[in-house]
């Protein structure tokens, strides 16, 4: 198993705690969808970093963005 | 018998997480890029950047000047009205986010890249996070009662090193210096000023109460000289042991020059203590962005369960700090050339565009009264 797929399982992982901490029933709202914002986030940005090397990290697109004097 | 739970810190207390937070870069950065700009004038270089320190100190003195408590995201929504407010916190919440993945996969590196080279950063990325998200969970109150004592213990650490490299200096090293060096020190200082003004940072965790001392008396006198003593001690350290040319062209040139202390000639590798307390700094560091985002984040959406939040957000910085670069020296070009000079124009930018629009709405008569005390706190 690589690295990479291993680091993925922190997701799920903090889904079970966020879970865990969940005490209010019904859902607060806008905790709930903070936390779909989040998770989408978080998912954007690790399926971004699984594409390493095949694509630019995020230093490297700022250096192409601002190169040095 | 149950007692209210005290969620304010002190200002001797905020002066305290800044010290932490300070070292964690400076020991990183500051002979780095002090180096790059003033050569062997690189000792001077701090001079210029505790005076832009001493400028946000009395910024945020004439912000909070009638407040009994100091909270700077209900001050910038106070002072700026709710759209624009909310705008400021947003570039705030974002800016602190990068910077704790930054600061988080920097530490990684500077791991694998001295005392462990075989283990993948990704493991020391996770194991960090985790006792940051209890932290955050705790609340600021318990990492400032935490970090009396990680400052003690990082300071001592950092005056028996000096006292260590101190044979090694060679004076040759930060010679000469003559009225030609004043710009490139200007230049040094200003930039490293990046981390000084980030003090506005621990504005933002938790309402801050005023102790015996003002600001100047707490956070000029004590905070800011203590730091002025301590990066001049450790650019000394560092440029005076192995020269500017060396220092330039190296990532971490603090670890290399404790890595060449010896003590009666058979006890060496000290730079074991220095990698501890470079951990507890980055620690500290790594909590106190995290809970600033975290805090603006909740702000903004005015989520009502900040537990639930923390794992997700604690996920995001780690994906974020391993997609940020893919190379040590690409961190050090994002962090000089990129990150500190944003810190800086932010450090003083936010306090300064605070202050100025609230003597403006206050002439006017139109500044809404002060902020009630946070609710998004337990």
């Amino acid at each position: 198993m690589s690295p990479q797929i291993a680091l993925l399982g922190a997701i799920p992982l903090a889904i079970l705690l966020s879970l865990l901490d969940a005490r209010r029933k019904p859902w607060d709202p806008r905790t709930l969808w903070t936390g779909v914002f989040l998770l989408a986030a978080t998912a954007a940005v690790a399926y971004y970093w699984t594409q390493f090397p095949r694509l630019p990290s995020i230093t490297q697109l700022l250096i192409a963005a601002f190169p040095l004097p | 018998m149950q007692t209210k739970r005290d969620t304010t810190i002190s200002l001797r207390q905020a002066g305290l997480l800044f010290i932490s937070l300070y070292l964690s870069v400076a020991i990183r950065l500051e002979p780095v890029v002090s180096s790059q700009y003033a050569q062997q004038a690189a000792p001077l270089a701090p001079l210029v950047s505790f005076l832009i320190f001493v400028l946000v100190i009395e910024l945020l003195r004439r912000l909070f000047r009638q407040d009994d408590r100091f909270m700077l995201p209900e001050k910038a929504l106070q002072i700026l009205g709710p759209r624009a407010g909310m705008a400021a916190l947003t570039l705030a919440g974002l800016w602190f986010t990068f910077q704790a993945a930054l600061y988080l996969r920097s530490y990684s590196i500077q791991l694998t890249s001295t005392i462990f080279p075989t283990v993948r950063p990704a493991v020391f990325v996770f194991l960090m996070l985790l006792p940051v998200g209890v932290v955050i969970r705790k609340g600021p109150w318990v990492l400032s009662r935490m970090n009396d004592f990680i400052v003690v213990s990082i300071l001592v650490v950092l005056g028996v090193i000096a006292l260590g490299v101190v044979k090694r200096i060679d004076l040759q090293n930060l010679q000469p210096i003559t009225w030609d060096s004043v710009l490139p020190v200007a230049r040094a200082g200003v930039y490293s000023s990046g981390h000084w003004v980030a003090l506005w940072v621990v504005f933002f965790l938790c309402p801050i109460v005023r102790n015996r001392g003002g600001f100047h008396p707490t956070l000029t006198l004590r905070t800011g000289l203590l730091l002025l003593a301590a990066s001049i001690v450790i650019i000394v350290m560092t440029v005076g042991s192995l020269s500017s040319r060396v220092v330039n062209h190296l990532s971490l040139p603090f670890i290399f020059a404790v890595k060449q202390i010896e003590i009666a000639s058979s006890l060496q590798k000290v730079e074991a203590p220095v990698i501890t307390m470079w951990i507890l700094s980055d620690f500290v560091n790594i909590a106190v962005y995290s809970m600033a985002g975290m805090r603006i984040l909740r702000k903004l959406t005015a989520a009502q369960e900040g537990d639930v939040l923390v794992p997700l957000y604690m996920a995001f910085i780690l994906f974020l700090a391993m997609a940020l670069t893919t190379a040590p020296m690409e961190l050090i070009y994002l962090s000089v050339e990129l990150f500190l000079p944003i810190s800086a124009a932010l450090g003083v930018g936010f306090p300064l565009l605070l202050v100025t629009v609230q003597a403006i709405r206050r002439r006017r008569g139109n500044l809404p009264p002060p902020p009630a005390d946070p609710s998004d706190l337990p």
